[in-house]
């Protein structure tokens, strides 16, 4: 399963303040962020208006400068460590 | 591809290196409506020759054009106003920015100051290049402030989509309690209940034989003409009596948010064009409606300016 990331560095917006993207959710300028998958699934459904949404890329999204989303591939919750061993 | 509805849209805007070069948006605007849409002069086929059927389409100059009707959020008035016939200028050692607006007299505007204007309707990419505020008005409608700029550009365009980013989230659009009217100027009154204020530059499209495009050469501006109306409980003779004589006055509407947003619009020499008062009714108020033509005044140089307060930092144009 894909693990995506939003990077929100928007030049022309302060630091601190929010920026919204629709279906994503709001994020601070000036940070990197977790993207929750079933908010991608809404996005790419609500960006194709349903029609083969499984070929928007949300990746490859023309975002404003500053902000950019990367995918990679998450670990299976089942599998990671727990807590306490993280920390250590 | 499934139908859609208007709420999936959006706008954003951006100004151009190149008049007429498509530039992704860098700013994304909430509307209220928008008409923007291409205008051929198709000629369409009429030769006599046995026959009285049309024989099919010439094509003809096109252009684009149509209004864009907004909450008038400073953060979103800065952009339009910077692309109309007017000078900007930004100030202060931070935000909140305040930008003033003068008008200017150019017979078209400069290279930098043209927008691309990118609309997404049903997820379906129109961008609209070479595009200049022609006329716009701003009005007071059920406590809140509208603006709505009419724009003309020069051709529409096939784009990528993109993801737009909405700032200014804390913002909100001015309301009820938040004018201050001054006729004349720094004297409040609050026996005023409309008030809408237009400015248009008379834009035309304007066509050049040439290769490759059908769109005009340039949008040119003609007179200027700044009017105001507003309606006004009828309490006393003496404004009839200035209309009657062109006795100039300067009005200002200042609506204020907060100290990070504000809209002043001042006509310094408005001049009453139309005066109507009327026994409208038994149980109607007796009010006045009074139309003004805002004229050109020397010592500011201008028929008008517009100064917005906002933490939106733009470079001007």
């Amino acid at each position: 399963m894909a693990q995506y990331k939003i990077r929100v560095e928007m030049p022309d917006v302060p630091k601190g303040e929010p920026v919204e993207f629709a279906h994503l959710g709001v994020f601070a300028n000036g940070g990197t962020y977790d993207l929750d998958e079933d908010r991608v699934e809404l996005w790419r459904t609500c960006v194709s208006g349903g029609h083969e949404p499984e070929t928007f890329k949300i990746e490859e999204a023309m975002f404003p400068e500053g902000v950019r989303v990367t995918s990679g591939v998450s670990t299976p919750k089942d599998s990671q460590p727990p807590a306490e061993a993280k920390e250590g | 591809m499934a139908v859609g509805i208007g709420g999936g849209g959006f706008i954003g805007v951006a100004w151009e290196a190149v008049v007429g070069t498509y530039v992704a948006p860098v700013k994304y605007i909430p509307i209220l409506t928008e008409t923007l849409t291409q205008t051929q002069e198709t000629q369409w086929r009429r030769p006599i020759r046995q026959n009285v059927d049309n024989l099919g389409g010439v094509p003809g100059n096109a252009t684009v054009g149509g209004d864009i009707e907004m909450e008038a959020l400073a953060e979103s008035c800065i952009y339009f106003h910077s692309s109309s016939r007017a000078n900007g200028v930004k100030t202060g050692a931070g935000a909140p920015w305040t930008y003033t607006y003068t008008p200017t007299t150019l017979a078209q505007q400069i290279a930098t100051k043209t927008m691309s204007i990118t609309i997404v309707r049903n997820g379906i990419v129109h961008g609209y290049v070479g595009c200049v505020v022609s006329s716009f008005k701003y009005g007071i409608e059920n406590g809140m402030l509208k603006a709505t700029f009419s724009v003309m550009g020069m051709d529409e365009t096939t784009q990528s989509l993109p993801t737009p980013a909405w700032t200014g989230l804390q913002l909100q659009p001015f309301g009820a309690g938040e004018y201050a009217i001054q006729i004349p100027t720094a004297t409040p009154v609050t026996n005023v209940d409309t008030f809408e204020f237009t400015v248009d530059d008379a834009g035309e499209a304007n066509y050049r034989l040439k290769t490759g495009s059908r769109g005009p050469q340039f949008i040119k501006w003609g007179e200027r003409t700044v009017t105001l109306t507003i309606e006004q409980d009828y309490e006393s003779r003496a404004d009839l009596d200035a209309f009657k004589v062109l006795t100039a006055q300067s009005i200002t509407l200042k609506a204020t948010k907060s100290t990070q947003e504000e809209i002043t619009i001042v006509v310094p020499v408005a001049i009453k064009d139309t005066y109507a008062v009327g026994l409208s009714g038994q149980g109607e108020l007796v009010r006045a409606a009074i139309a003004y033509q805002g004229v050109y005044d020397s010592a500011t140089s201008a028929a008008y300016s517009i100064v917005i307060k906002s933490n939106q930092t733009i470079t001007v144009p």
